[in-house]
């Protein structure tokens, strides 16, 4: 799962990066509006964690441009400006979430994580698909078998990505794309590697390939 | 008396009244005199006739010269009548005035005078005298005329001036009194303009106005304008104030999420920020707070309650609360949107928090907007109740887990000079706060 954390704060947009990454994200960090309006139209996020005081151009007008250019990305408004009038400006400009500062580390993850639940329309905390259970919390998977096997951090953004997106098609751009941070090395053969290891670990038969076009996770294409 | 179209009305219709006097006396006045002068040139021609007519004998007996004389002097009280003295006391008197004198006064030659009596059968007369020399003798010659006919007609003449005079004023003031309502139609719009800025209806007047009234308007404007801006840079002003010092804080809370802090370090740094955030959230707010009475005020429940629900869904995410609200449907007006909304979100959010499943919230406007939230929580004891309702207590002191937000209520309540009621709520088991705004 690939974030976008727009922070102009120099000492908590890292630290926010941190925690995020260690909950299991692919986070790119941006500490402008323009810069961040550019990424989230260029780059396919999950979702973006947006500050509304930004240098350059003001989280509410970045937000207001995303969607007058029809993006539908789920957006959490992160700010210090959290009068009720100004939650509501929020969310009329087209915010999904509004969080105000300060703000507990567990509580925007919780926010977030029911935001992109949300998102994906599914209403079970966890992951459950075809006979395997992801634990988002401890980053690990339960087999069938009953076994718990430990996943690394892109191990587990691989495959938590392909549980929500089960039956359907998934090149490998669109692998990379949402499991990695925009900086990341980006050779498409690294996702082949990756790939493999998650098959040694759940089994062979759960991820498909499709010769040129990708990967199915879960067997039978709808 | 202050009704500017009742001074003008009373004004122009005074002065219009004063001026049709005066034009109607002065046309009675002057037709008066005209018939005057008229009757009196004649009855000098006919005195001059009568001198040239009067003839003396040998002795000095004055007689007049048969067949001198018109008709209508010896018809008896014709109307029309003459007298003529001499020195020698002799008397000449038209055969129409009988014996009647008309005067005994004797002019000297040369003197006229003219003047009113009255002669035989009460008839007004007016009589022109004058005084002569013929033959030797003093002759006063007295002329007279009927004017009984002549004032009859000056009368009919005059009453007929008077109506029409009266008629005309009449017209003259009802075209007047609209032409003063014309006047100030833009001003009653004016009126209606200012009550629609009451409710919120429009931010601005018009200044397509007349005149006089324009620089006024234009004042209102720029006085709304600079308030309205005042208001905008103040609470952006504090916008920034909560983002510079909640920047600092944010990260001494993220440092005491931090697992490398120590425990012991960890309490205290939350116990610190907690309390700073409380005093922050709870100046700021206050000092956000519009009150009633500034202009373009206007609250549309259904659009903000909608997007207010949802916040509240947000944040109480893992809840599955059920918002159950109603509220009229036309917009709510001399209430500030901010300050409406900082209440209900604080009422709302309170209730959500310590709701099991289910939030009721009803605003209702008559004479004042009545706002009730109620929740099925566990909601507070009597005891508390009782606590909570005494007077200049600070709710945030006395309420843990109630805190901050039901004392901005309460500062709401108070500047818009409302009343604030908590107890159980019967439906639902919780708490119920009752809040009434005044509109004025």
């Amino acid at each position: 799962m690939r974030l976008l954390l727009v922070e102009d704060d120099a000492i908590l947009g890292p630290r926010l990066r941190q925690d995020l990454r260690r909950a299991g994200y692919a986070v790119d960090l941006v500490d402008n509006g323009i810069d961040g309006q550019f990424q989230g139209e260029e780059e396919a996020y999950d979702a973006v964690i947006l500050d509304l005081g930004l240098p350059g151009r003001p989280g509410l007008e970045v937000l207001q441009n995303w969607r007058k250019a029809g993006s539908t990305l789920p957006v959490i408004v992160l700010t210090a400006r959290d009068a009720w009038h100004e939650r509501v400006d929020g969310l009329k400009a087209g915010a999904d979430d509004y969080l105000g500062k300060p703000f507990h580390q567990e509580e925007l993850l919780a926010r977030l994580d029911a935001l992109l639940r949300r998102a994906q329309e599914r209403s079970q905390p966890q992951l459950s698909v075809a006979g395997l259970i992801l634990d988002e919390d401890r980053q690990c998977v339960m087999l069938d078998s009953g076994e718990t096997v430990e996943l690394t951090g892109t191990e587990f953004r691989l495959l938590r990505y392909m549980m929500i997106n089960p039956g359907k098609l998934l090149s490998k751009s669109r692998l990379t794309e949402h499991v990695y941070e925009g900086d990341a090395d980006r050779d498409s053969n690294v996702i082949e590697a990756y790939i493999k290891r998650l098959r040694q670990k759940i089994g062979k038969t759960l991820i498909e390939t499709r010769r040129g076009q990708g990967y199915i996770f879960g067997g039978e294409t709808p | 008396m202050n009704s500017l179209t009742k001074r003008l009305n009373i004004g122009l219709g005074l002065s219009l009244i004063l001026l049709m006097a005066l034009i109607g006396w002065l046309i009675v006045d002057q037709n008066q005199r005209l018939v005057d002068d008229l009757v009196v040139s004649r009855l000098q021609h006919d005195g001059e006739g009568l001198l040239a007519a009067l003839q003396f004998d040998a002795e000095g007996k004055a007689t007049m010269a048969e067949g001198s004389i018109a008709a209508i002097y010896r018809q008896p009280l014709s109307g029309h009548y003459f007298y003529i003295a001499t020195e020698k006391d002799d008397v000449i008197r038209s055969r129409s005035l009988w014996d009647v004198e008309l005067s005994s006064e004797k002019l000297v030659a040369g003197e006229q005078r003219v003047r009113r009596i009255t002669g035989p059968s009460e008839q007004p007369l007016l009589l022109w005298a004058g005084g002569y020399r013929k033959a030797g003798q003093n002759i006063t010659i007295m002329v007279a005329e009927d004017l009984s006919l002549l004032q009859q007609r000056l009368l009919e003449n005059a009453i007929l001036l008077l109506i029409l005079t009266v008629i005309f004023l009449f017209l003259i003031l009802f075209i007047q009194r609209r032409i003063v309502r014309d006047s100030f139609a833009p001003l009653r719009k004016l009126g209606r303009e200012i009550e629609q800025l009451e409710r919120g209806d429009i931010d601005q007047l018009t200044e397509a106005v007349p005149l006089e009234v324009q620089p006024l308007v234009v004042e209102v404007n720029r006085l709304l304008m600079v308030m309205g801006r005042r208001l905008d840079r103040s609470r952006n002003a504090l916008g920034n104030l909560a983002h510079a010092l909640k920047g600092p804080l944010n990260l001494l809370t993220q440092l005491a999420d931090d697992k490398e802090t120590p425990d012991t370090l960890k309490q205290e740094l939350h116990q610190h920020t907690t309390a700073l955030q409380q005093q922050i959230e709870h100046e700021l707010s206050r000092a956000r707070l519009a009150g009633a009475g500034s202009a373009g005020q206007r609250f549309n429940p259904a659009e903000e309650l909608t997007v207010l629900i949802t916040v509240l869904e947000r944040i109480y995410h893992d809840k599955k609360i059920k918002f159950d609200c109603e509220y009229p449907e036309q917009n709510l007006t001399n209430v500030d949107r901010h300050d409406l909304l900082e209440l209900l979100g604080n009422l709302l959010d309170n209730a959500a928090k310590w709701a099991q499943a289910k939030v009721r919230c009803s605003i209702e406007k008559n004479d004042a907007i009545h706002i009730v939230v109620e929740d099925d929580g566990a909601g507070v004891s009597e005891q508390e109740l009782n606590t909570l309702t005494e007077r200049g207590h600070r709710i945030d002191e006395s309420l843990p887990g109630h805190g901050l937000g039901l004392a901005i209520v309460k500062e709401i309540v108070e500047i818009y000079d409302g009343s604030l009621l908590l107890d159980r709520s019967p439906k639902l088991g919780g708490l119920r706060v009752q809040v009434s705004l005044s509109l004025n």
